[in-house]
C-alpha cells in the first residue's frame, strides 16, 4: 500500500538513484584517469580532484538514501534490518544486495581517505571492488527500486555497464602494456647506470612538438628499435642538439622530461630571449631530422619498485625538466614511495609543464604533492594551485614552513642562488650530501683564474693526442682549437657532457672523487697532464 | 586540504539540484496517480 505523504519514500528513491549514477559516474571517471583513454594531454586544473569528489559524493548520498529508507513507512525497516544483511523480512534479498555493496562502498571510502597509512596493495585490492559496488548497486536498484520498470532507468544501467565493461577491459590492455613498457624503460636505466653508452650523435626524426608555457615546447623523437640501445637513459640525464645555426655550430643540453614508462624520448626546451638554438628548436616541426647525442648526465635517480621514499624535487624555471623525469619515474615504478615538487617560476603562465603535474597530481593525489611558488607579486593562484604565495622564492625558510624536511633524497635544478640556499637547508636538516643531487641551470662560464700553459695528452680509443694548452684555457677550448674531439655541450660546467678521467697532472680546481675533471671548466695546474675518453667516453 | 576544483563543485551542485527535481517529481507523480 503506498503511503501517498511519505517523504523519506521520495528521497530514499531519490538519492539512491543519485548515489547510483554518482557511483558510475566516479567508476567512470577513474577508469579514463587510470587508463589515459584521454592520451598524454594533462587533465585540466578545474577536473583534477573530480573523482574524489564523486566518490564522496556517492558515499553522502548512499547515506542519505538508507536513512530515509529507515524512516519510510513504505519499506517499514527497522535499524537491524537496515544495516544487517539476510535478516529475513519481505525484501531480504534485494535488502542485502544494497547492505553488501554500501559495506565495500564505505570500505573503498576509508581506504582511499587513509591510503597514504595503509599497504598500497590492500587499497589497491579495496579499491577494485569498486566494480563489485557498481554490479551490487545496479542489482539492488533494479531489485528494490520503485522506477526499475521504467525505460529511463533500464537505458541508464545498459548504457553505464556498456561503458564500464569497455573502459574496464581497455584499462586491462593498457596496465598490461603498461606494465611491459615500465619494466623495459627500468632494465635500460638499469644498464645506463652500469654501462653508460658512449656518447654519439645520431640523427633523429622529430616525433611531435608540443607547447608546455607561453615560451616553451616539448620534443619527442623517433628512435629507431636499432638506436635502442644507444638511447636508454636514466630519470634526470639530457641528450646535447647539435645544430648549425647562422653557419655557426651550436651544441645545447635539454633534459629529458619524459618518465620510464613513457614509452618515448622527449626533452623539454624553452625559449631563451636571444637564444639561437632554443629559438632554432622552437621551429621544429614533426618529420624534421636533427642530430642528438646519446644521453648522458649524473643528475640521476635509478628507481627500484621496493622502495619506500620521500623524494623531494625543487626546481627553478625549465629546471623543472630533468626533476619531472625523476618524479614520473619514481611515481610509476615505486607503488610506495611518494614525491614533493617545489617549483619556482615569476608567473603561472610562465610555468613549464604546468599542466602535466596537475595532471600527475590527478594520476598519485596520495603520493604527489607540488607546491607552486610564484615570484612575481602579482599573481593570484589558482584554485587547485598548492601555491605559495605570490613575490617568494624558494628558499631555506619555504622549505621549512612547508614541513618537508628531511627527506630521503633531494633533485635540486635551477641557478645557483636557489640550489646554495636549498642545498644549505637540506644538510642542516640532517640529510646525507650523497642524497641531495643538484644540476645548475644557466651557471655562469667560471673565471680562467689558475690556468697555466702546457701539453695535455688525450687517450682516447682511436689513439693518443696531444694538446698544446695556452695559459687561461681550458682544456677543452684547447681541444676544440687543435680540432680533437672531445665530446662536450654547455661549456658553462653545468651539463656534465665533457666530464673526464684525469689521469695524470694537476687541474685548475682539482678532479672529483671519482677523479674526473670537466674539460670545458679546468686548465692545467702542472706543464703536462693525462685525460682518458676511453674509460666511459669516447669522442664524438 | 586544497580548495575543491570548479569540476567537483558542478558535482556537488549537480547532485544536490538532481536529488531535489526527483524528490519533487516522484511527489508530483504520486498526487497525480492519486489524482
Amino acid at each position: 500500500m503506498t503511503d501517498y505523504a511519505d517523504p523519506g519514500w521520495y528521497v530514499a528513491r531519490a538519492a539512491g538513484l543519485t548515489a547510483w549514477w554518482l557511483a558510475t559516474t566516479a567508476v567512470l571517471w577513474g577508469l579514463l584517469l587510470s587508463s589515459r583513454f584521454l592520451g598524454h594531454r594533462a587533465t585540466p586544473a578545474w577536473l583534477a580532484d573530480l573523482h574524489r569528489t564523486l566518490g564522496t559524493l556517492t558515499v553522502v548520498f548512499s547515506l542519505v538514501h538508507v536513512a530515509a529508507a529507515g524512516l519510510s513507512d513504505h519499506f517499514d525497516l527497522g535499524p537491524v534490518a537496515l544495516l544487517v544483511p539476510f535478516v529475513p523480512h519481505p525484501r531480504t534479498a534485494p535488502a542485502a544486495w544494497g547492505i553488501v555493496t554500501l559495506y565495500l562502498l564505505l570500505a573503498i571510502a576509508v581506504t582511499s581517505a587513509l591510503r597514504r597509512r595503509v599497504p598500497h596493495r590492500l587499497w589497491r585490492y579495496v579499491h577494485l571492488t569498486s566494480f563489485l559496488v557498481f554490479v551490487g548497486a545496479t542489482v539492488h536498484a533494479f531489485l528494490a527500486g520503485s522506477d526499475a520498470h521504467t525505460g529511463w532507468m533500464r537505458g541508464s544501467a545498459v548504457a553505464a555497464g556498456t561503458a564500464a565493461l569497455f573502459l574496464a577491459v581497455y584499462r586491462v590492455a593498457v596496465g598490461r602494456r603498461q606494465t611491459r613498457v615500465v619494466d623495459a624503460a627500468l632494465s635500460a636505466a638499469r644498464s645506463a647506470a652500469a654501462d653508460p653508452p658512449t656518447p654519439t650523435f645520431h640523427r633523429l626524426t622529430v616525433a611531435a612538438v608540443e607547447p608546455v608555457a607561453d615560451d616553451a615546447v616539448t620534443v619527442a623523437f623517433d628512435v629507431p628499435p636499432t638506436l635502442a640501445d644507444s638511447y636508454r637513459y636514466l630519470p634526470g640525464q639530457h641528450v646535447t642538439i647539435r645544430a648549425t645555426v647562422d653557419g655557426e655550430e651550436l651544441r645545447r643540453s635539454y633534459s629529458i622530461c619524459a618518465g620510464l614508462g613513457d614509452g618515448e624520448l622527449r626533452i623539454g626546451v624553452r625559449h631563451l630571449p636571444g637564444g639561437r638554438m632554443s629559438g632554432f628548436v622552437q621551429r621544429w616541426a614533426a618529420g624534421d631530422t636533427v642530430e642528438v647525442m646519446t644521453p648522458a648526465g649524473t643528475f640521476t635517480d635509478l628507481p627500484n619498485s621496493l622502495s619506500r621514499r620521500h623524494v623531494l624535487g625543487i626546481a627553478a624555471g625549465s629546471g623543472i625538466t630533468p626533476v619531472l623525469a625523476v618524479a614520473r619515474s619514481v611515481l610509476t615504478v615505486e607503488p610506495h614511495s611518494r614525491v614533493t615538487v617545489v617549483y619556482g617560476n615569476r608567473t603561472p603562465e610562465s610555468t613549464m609543464f604546468h599542466a602535466a603535474l596537475t595532471a600527475l597530481a590527478a594520476r598519485h593525489p596520495e603520493r604527489l604533492r607540488v607546491v607552486h611558488v610564484y615570484s612575481d607579486p602579482g599573481v593570484r593562484s589558482g584554485r587547485t594551485d598548492d601555491a605559495r604565495g605570490a613575490g617568494r622564492r624558494i628558499d631555506g625558510d619555504l622549505l621549512r614552513e612547508l614541513d618537508l624536511l628531511p627527506a630521503d633524497h633531494a633533485y635540486l635544478c635551477g641557478p645557483a642562488p636557489m640550489i646554495d640556499a636549498v642545498r644549505d637547508t637540506l644538510l642542516e636538516a640532517g640529510m646525507a650530501a650523497d642524497r641531495v643531487r643538484f644540476e645548475l641551470y644557466g651557471a655562469p662560464r667560471t673565471a680562467a683564474g689558475g690556468r697555466g700553459a702546457g701539453t695535455v695528452t688525450v687517450l682516447a680509443d682511436g689513439g693518443v693526442a696531444e694538446l698544446a694548452v695556452a695559459a687561461g684555457e681550458s682544456i677543452l677550448d684547447a681541444a676544440l682549437r687543435q680540432g680533437v674531439d672531445i665530446p662536450y655541450s654547455c661549456q658553462a660546467g653545468a651539463c656534465g657532457t665533457c666530464r673526464v678521467r684525469l689521469v695524470s697532472g694537476a687541474v685548475s680546481g682539482g678532479a672529483d672523487a671519482d677523479g674526473r675533471i670537466l674539460a670545458c671548466q679546468a686548465g692545467l695546474a702542472s706543464r703536462t697532464a693525462a685525460i682518458d675518453l676511453s674509460s666511459d667516453r669516447t669522442s664524438v | 586540504m586544497s580548495p575543491l576544483s570548479l569540476s567537483s563543485l558542478l558535482a556537488i551542485g549537480a547532485s544536490v539540484v538532481l536529488t531535489l527535481l526527483l524528490v519533487a517529481g516522484f511527489a508530483a507523480q504520486t498526487v497525480a496517480v492519486a489524482g
